[in-house]
């Protein structure tokens, strides 16, 4: 409905990464779907938008806290945790991949390797977990997130008791891959 | 109490003093002073008219014992009693209105139903709604809120012409469509749900929020409209509705136990189904 064009009226942005901080309030530039058929209703509620903007950057106002003062609830973290296990494996794993492309010998050379160091059990476990979670959590919470596409299980109390669930059977699972495999 | 005047009396009229003395007496015992509960409120204060005032956490103590117990009734009497200065929104008191809504220990509700914790070693934090414009101390700029509400076009919509003579029929409707609004009509626009989404802090001014596109559903599942393609239409872009990724903070902080995650999840459903290019000609048209 909306496309938002920067400051020098350059490129129509669309990449949610320059949209991060809403304090970069760009010229909200009206580029609807149905402009031609846009009623006297939306043209009003638009430019009461823009007027918004304009007036709260001119005078200045404080926006009120949000991340530091807001509860952590299940719903937020296990959402944030969806997106930063999906964010380290879609980081990792080509990384890892191209590395291992471009470095000599193939990843058995490199397990001997790690084998060789004698590091602490301990240490070999924690990694394992750490390789194992994002995998299996975000699989899990994935199903959760198709079932919300089919609007099943939006209910508080089912999206609470889906959340533990996953959680904890993520955690078995991985458990199960560290030590069974 | 059967002193030597009471005993001349006649025996209903002793039996009537004597009970008053009684009641008198008991009365009198039960407004013994209670040791005083002294709750803390620490409050987010900040004032447009001070240059170069910042921002600041202002804490006040309350006598739990002579409070009424919502925290609305603790903000009132901190206001008539310690610091006038002291801005906040109500009205109803009641939970309809939706001018209270705040941040309380941590989540958006309405002022007046939360109650106060009752754990005095605890000081409950109250900020204003996450993530907006503050006007004054817990007074946020709802505007680009109600604009957006606006936008959805938030009424009925006829076809037929019908508008012309508006109010000659009733518009008809089944009671398993009139089961349809419910759970979306009963949104009092507090903008709880609203301010509690991450999405929302981020890109309010493109992304329409929770409450609004509940609001938008609740037209759209609405039998008596004609508008549903077009309404569905209007949100065939990457921001208005599919900046929801499901986080439900909105469904967890809702005051009025609402769903509006669950709204959402169907609009998603509906805009995959509908036919758009159908609509997009109906729009153009």
């Amino acid at each position: 409905m909306i496309r938002a064009s920067f400051g020098k009226g350059s490129a129509l942005l669309t990449s949610n990464a320059a949209l991060l901080s809403s304090r970069l309030q760009p010229v909200v530039v009206t580029q609807l779907s149905h402009t031609s058929t846009r009623s006297q209703t939306e043209d009003i509620a638009y430019k009461e938008m823009e007027e918004f903007w304009d007036k709260n950057r001119r005078l200045n106002r404080p926006l009120s806290p949000h991340l530091r003062i807001y509860n952590p609830e299940l719903t937020s973290m296990l959402s944030l945790c969806h997106r930063a296990t999906g964010i380290a494996m879609a980081v990792t794993v080509p990384f890892v991949a191209a590395t291992l492309l471009g470095l000599p010998g193939d990843f058995s050379s490199y397990i001997e390797y790690i084998k060789d160091l004698h590091l602490n059990p301990a240490i070999l476990t924690a990694a394992k977990y750490v390789l194992a979670f994002p995998i299996c959590y975000h699989y899990i919470n994935g199903i959760r997130h198709l079932a919300w596409d089919w609007a099943i299980g939006f209910d508080l109390k089912t999206t609470y008791q889906s959340g533990y669930f996953v959680m904890a059977l993520a955690l078995l699972v991985t458990a199960g891959f560290v030590h069974l495999l | 109490m059967s002193t030597p005047t009471v005993m001349k009396l006649g025996p209903v009229r002793r039996s009537l003093v004597q009970l008053m003395q009684t009641r008198c007496a008991q009365t009198s015992a039960a407004t013994a002073p209670e040791p005083a509960r002294m709750k803390k409120f620490a409050v987010y204060r900040w004032d447009p008219e001070k240059p170069g005032d910042k921002p600041k956490m202002q804490t006040y103590e309350v006598d739990l014992n002579t409070c009424g117990p919502m925290v609305l009734d603790a903000l009132i009497k901190i206001k008539n009693e310690m610091d006038p200065t002291l801005t906040f929104r109500r009205s109803c008191r009641e939970g309809i209105c939706g001018s209270c809504s705040m941040n309380i220990g941590g989540s958006n509700t309405l002022a007046c139903l939360c109650k106060i914790d009752d754990n005095l070693g605890k000081a409950t934090k109250i900020y204003p709604l996450p993530h907006m414009y503050v006007i004054k101390d817990l007074v946020p700029d709802m505007s680009n809120f109600y604009a957006q509400y606006r936008s959805i076009e938030p009424y009925l919509k006829k076809k037929d012409g019908s508008d012309k003579n508006i109010g000659d029929k009733q518009y008809l409707q089944t009671t398993g469509d009139r089961a349809k609004l419910d759970g979306l009509y009963e949104c009092i626009l507090c903008a709880c749900c609203s301010t509690s989404c991450p999405s929302y802090w981020w890109n309010s001014d493109k992304y329409l929020g929770p409450a609004v596109l509940m609001q938008a559903y609740r037209w759209m599942v609405d039998s008596r409209d004609d508008y549903t393609s077009e309404r569905l239409f209007q949100m065939e872009d990457r921001f208005s509705v599919y900046r929801c990724h499901t986080i439900m903070n909105c469904t967890k902080t809702c005051p009025k136990g609402l769903n509006p995650g669950l709204a959402i999840g169907e609009i998603k459903k509906m805009l995959a189904k509908y036919n758009s290019k159908e609509a997009k000609q109906l729009a153009q048209a």
